[in-house]
């Protein structure tokens, strides 16, 4: 981004430090950037899915962070589910682009299968909860001003009925936040809650509905276009590689990039699809799965396509942005300083590790054919008979 | 399922679909079928044609809607064309196929003189009526002509071939077969070619999404009935998310018939690339369907009796009126290469 020179950080997943990231989402939201297809009585946009969805595209294209923050990970449950007061309070801030958000489910013994979440919160006196437990592989925990999670609020019923979504203030006491590095260079949050106090006005939604909010949540999330525009840049990116390598007029290598051509825009039309189903019916959930798993798995296939026609250039890796006091100038690779290449080419190695994480974030997708045989094709669940 | 809501004309097209032995001609009345196929100056809506292309798909029985409603139709629909016989056509009492090939039409006093073959074209059997392609010889080369030669005539012979489909077809030959000026119903331009194997490709395309999502949905409930080992087998996962696996390959293909019907609707500037989409992923995704559904309803599937091959074979049998997957894709990685970098404009 030519608009960040020193300013990147690439220990997060942004790659952009925080104080930059801020700046930027301050003026995102002032610009009416955040939130653009969320109801105007919410403080949203009140614009079309589409033009939301156009929105996600470019963004992701053009590795601006917002497809990390409040407003995407955090504002459909909060729209969806949040009180009056949420409504007018937390979320209108996180459209304005004044707070950061990052939300925390996962547990280590509750990937995949939720229902296992050990987080407790206990009710207090004064109507609301002490949340204790841990949570693993947040994003953006460290930065995070709020934190949406989920948490078992009634240990006696089957964890789907006994689940509570909380809007949790990352300044409250009890909060302990462990970075640890991903296979990129970037964090995840380990986030421990230790006796935390939540205010009644933390839960979010329905007490003990959490499951089915959280099932919903995932939904809003797959059906976001945002790996699309990262289908494309990859895309985009490999082409000109190509062309800098005079490899583009092999016959073979056309077809390859032929064949991805039309998978992404096969990916397109999967996302607007899922884009704009209509949330009510069931028909959302399986679209958003199906644009989920294709794009997710396209995006590890053109990765690895990259390295594959690349010759020599593949491999050779960089993050996004040039770290802070480096000026953009030759950035530091996990081998020391690059010689001076070209950057685009040093994007792709980051591609390829990039690129394995999305089959898994935001639910598997194994989990995700499970959800499309289940709802979709009407397949009886697995282990009843 | 993800195949969109039968339009109106679908819906009717349905309801005769299942009558037995119908003649064509009472299925294409009373069906509707030629609903939204194009006439000369009138535009017709691809999209409609999509949608009782996807309705016949589905139905195991194969129907001639391609080779005697849907060619014709397109071809004459570029043409000045006899109102009679374009009406014969659309009311089914016409039955007549498209035949493009290596024919060409010699000037002769008065009329033309073709000579030439058509491999392996369907419905073959019972044809009233071909409508041939021809190119010009000697100096009036270019310009090809569409011309009408009733089956009967001279030199004209129909050798029927057994095939993957379940369709009928025959080898056209045509050996100093000569007609009058008559039977030219008008010329058909590189551009008004290309437009027919356009909308033709989407009208098979959308039979073969039809057909792909007849056989999974065939398999589904297979495997929810089907037990094995005390369990309904689509309750494992090998099975479920293969399954799971051709809805994903269906939804793909079938948003890419729909985008490119509404595109040659509109005469949008992305129907280019929304036509090679087309080449380049529908018969890869619905072949992969129906060998999923065969693979998941296991041996019974192979009986004659079973319906499944049925739609296996017409996915196979239409597949090469989309043209050679590989060339389309090698058009995309062209018109890919020829796009500036660094931009993101795929919204377009």
């Amino acid at each position: 981004m030519a608009g960040a020179p020193g300013r990147g950080d690439p220990s997060d997943l942004t790659g952009l430090d925080e104080g930059f990231e801020r700046e930027l989402l301050g003026e995102a939201g002032a610009r009416g950037y955040l939130g653009v297809s969320l109801p105007v009585a919410i403080g949203g946009g009140g614009r079309s899915p589409e033009l939301r969805a156009a929105f996600e595209l470019e963004v992701a294209f053009h590795d601006a962070p917002l497809i990390d923050t409040a407003v995407t990970l955090a504002s459909a449950p909060l729209g969806r589910f949040g009180s009056p007061e949420q409504h007018a309070g937390l979320l209108r801030r996180m459209v304005a682009g004044e707070v950061t958000a990052c939300i925390a489910y996962s547990e280590a013994q509750a990937g995949s299968d939720l229902a296992a979440v050990a987080t407790e919160a206990t009710p207090t006196p004064d109507g609301g909860f002490e949340l204790h437990g841990t949570k693993v592989l947040v994003t953006g925990a460290h930065k995070a001003d709020w934190c949406l999670t989920i948490a078992r609020t009634r240990p006696d019923v089957p964890a789907r009925q006994g689940l509570s979504m909380l809007a949790v203030d990352m300044a409250s006491p009890g909060i302990t936040v462990l970075r640890r590095p991903t296979m990129n260079g970037w964090t995840l949050c380990d986030v421990t809650f230790d006796g935390v106090a939540v205010p009644a006005g933390g839960l979010l939604g329905e007490r003990h509905g959490g499951w089915g909010q959280l099932t919903a949540a995932m939904a809003d999330e797959a059906a976001s276009l945002f790996h699309v525009g990262f289908a494309e840049r990859l895309l985009d990116t490999l082409t000109a590689e190509l062309r800098v390598l005079e490899r583009h007029r092999d016959p073979v290598v056309l077809d390859r990039l032929g064949t991805l051509e039309a998978r992404l825009d096969a990916a397109l039309r999967l996302g607007l699809r899922a884009a704009t189903a209509p949330p009510e019916g069931g028909g959302a959930a399986v679209a958003a799965a199906v644009s989920r798993i294709y794009t997710s798995e396209l995006l590890q296939e053109m990765a690895a396509e990259a390295s594959a026609h690349t010759g020599g250039e593949a491999g050779r890796w960089a993050p996004l942005f040039p770290p802070a006091g480096t000026g953009g100038s030759s950035p530091p690779g996990p081998a020391g300083p690059l010689p001076p290449a070209r950057p685009e080419a040093a994007r792709l190695g980051y591609e390829l590790l990039e690129r394995v994480h999305g089959t898994i974030g935001g639910g598997t997708n194994e989990t995700k054919r499970t959800l499309v045989a289940l709802q979709g094709l009407g397949l009886p669940r697995p282990g009843r008979r | 399922m993800p195949v969109a809501e039968p339009a109106p004309a679908a819906a009717r097209a349905r309801m005769v679909l299942g009558r037995p032995g119908a003649s064509w001609q009472t299925l294409a009345v009373d069906g509707g079928l030629a609903a939204g196929l194009p006439r000369p100056g009138a535009p017709g809506s691809m999209a409609e044609v999509a949608a009782i292309a996807a309705e016949l798909g589905r139905h195991p029985d194969p129907r001639p809607y391609q080779s005697w409603l849907v060619g014709p139709m397109l071809a004459l629909s570029r043409c000045e064309g006899p109102g009679d016989l374009v009406d014969g056509v659309a009311g089914g009492a016409t039955r007549a196929a498209l035949a493009e090939g290596g024919v060409t039409a010699s000037r002769r006093a008065g009329g033309w003189v073709l000579h030439g073959d058509a491999p392996m074209v369907p419905f073959a059997i019972g044809l009233d009526l071909l409508l041939v392609i021809a190119e010009p010889t000697g100096r009036r080369r270019g310009t090809r002509r569409l011309l009408a030669v009733p089956a009967d005539t001279p030199g004209v012979t129909l050798t029927p071939t057994r095939s993957v489909g379940d369709d009928r077809r025959a080898d056209l030959a045509l050996r100093s077969v000569t007609l009058d000026d008559r039977a030219e119903v008008g010329e058909l331009g590189d551009d008004a070619r290309q437009w027919v194997a356009a909308a033709r490709a989407v009208a098979a395309a959308a039979e073969m999404v039809g057909s792909a999502a007849a056989a999974l949905g065939h398999a589904s409930e297979h495997a929810v009935r089907r037990h094995q080992f005390g369990q309904p087998v689509g309750s494992f996962q090998a099975v479920a998310h293969r399954l799971a696996d051709a809805m994903v390959s269906l939804s793909v293909a079938d948003d890419a018939v729909a985008d490119a019907a509404g595109r040659l609707d509109t005469g949008d500037e992305g129907a280019d690339r929304a036509i090679h989409d087309c080449g380049a992923l529908v018969a890869g995704c619905c072949g992969a369907v129906v060998a999923a559904a065969h693979q998941v309803v296991g041996g019974t599937g192979i009986y004659a009796e079973s319906p499944l091959h049925r739609w296996f074979r017409r996915v196979h049998a239409l597949a090469p009126a989309l043209g050679d997957p590989a060339a389309h894709r090698a058009a995309l990685a062209e018109a890919r290469l020829a796009r500036p970098t660094g931009h993101g404009s795929i919204t377009g």
